[in-house]
């Protein structure tokens, strides 16, 4: 059985660990929200996912779809472009560990598409930036 | 449609098709009927796409839901096309979260399976009148 839980944790595992987003985006990697103080950090939420029952009504492939952006606080996008530029390279058609309790193994992972917005919450600029990945795993 | 070879020559050196031109319009209006067909297949899977996400969508202020509508696009050649938008300011901040609000998946998981639910049910419009449809059923 694919546990999805288990995937997410590999893909927050493998954002928390790389030293470049880390040193860009110090606060962590969270999933949906992030801890009240938190000024640069990244968010990892499931957007859509679904299942492909293909072979003897058995799921053969499942696709999850992950929204992982960077949050920065402050008008200036520099800090911001650059953490999305690290995700992508971290994700994008990139290999993921996943360890034997997903019960699954990965397929593929790919950009999908383009996320960027700026909110405005007491007084405060925040840069959205990042993208949706699909992360596709068949069973193991 | 006739295929002969040209009479006197040993080696054939020439292909005449007669009524080339009724076959061109024969594909021509198999495609234009095919594209007649398929909008009432995606205007239908649109609407229940908007149905489900206003219905999904809270009501508070009302402007979530008010925003959602369909657009009939005008496509080149033989396409249709309807788009599902919305046009309230904060949707995609719903969809996508904001600093101290976590994610809404709405809009985008229900547009995107009717999207492909819509593809399946042309592409099997298609086949039943014999074709062979090639796409991506995801």
């Amino acid at each position: 059985m694919i546990d999805a839980t288990e995937v997410e944790r590999a893909l927050i595992g493998k954002l928390a660990a790389d030293a470049t987003l880390s040193g860009l985006l110090p606060d962590g990697v969270y999933y949906d929200v992030a801890p009240i103080g938190s000024i640069r950090f990244v968010i990892v939420s499931l957007s859509a996912s679904r299942g492909l029952y293909e072979l003897n009504d058995g799921e053969t492939l499942r696709a999850l779809i992950y929204v992982v952006k960077a949050v920065v606080l402050g008008p200036a996008s520099d800090t911001v472009a650059a953490a999305d530029k690290r995700i992508q390279e971290l994700v994008d058609r990139q290999p993921l560990d996943l360890p034997p309790e997903a019960g699954a193994e990965l397929m593929v992972a790919r950009w999908v598409d383009r996320i960027r917005y700026t909110e405005t919450a007491n007084n405060d600029v925040w840069q959205h930036r990042g993208g949706r990945y699909e992360i596709t795993v068949t069973p193991t | 449609m006739v295929i002969r070879v040209r009479d006197g020559l040993i080696m054939p050196n020439e292909l005449v098709l007669r009524g080339f031109d009724e076959l061109l319009k024969e594909l021509a209006d198999l495609a234009e009927g095919s594209k007649r067909e398929s909008e009432p297949i995606l205007l239908q899977h649109a609407r229940e796409a908007m149905a489900e996400v206003v219905s999904a969508y809270p009501s508070v202020t009302g402007e979530l839901r008010a925003g959602v509508r369909i657009v009939e696009r005008q496509a080149h050649g033989v396409a249709a096309l309807y788009t599902l938008v919305t046009s309230t300011w904060y949707a995609h901040i719903y969809e996508f979260g904001s600093v101290h609000q976590r994610p809404r998946p709405t809009f985008l998981p229900i547009s995107e399976r009717e999207r492909r639910d819509a593809v399946a049910a042309v592409a099997d419009m298609v086949e039943a009148k014999g074709l062979v449809v090639r796409v991506k059923r995801d």
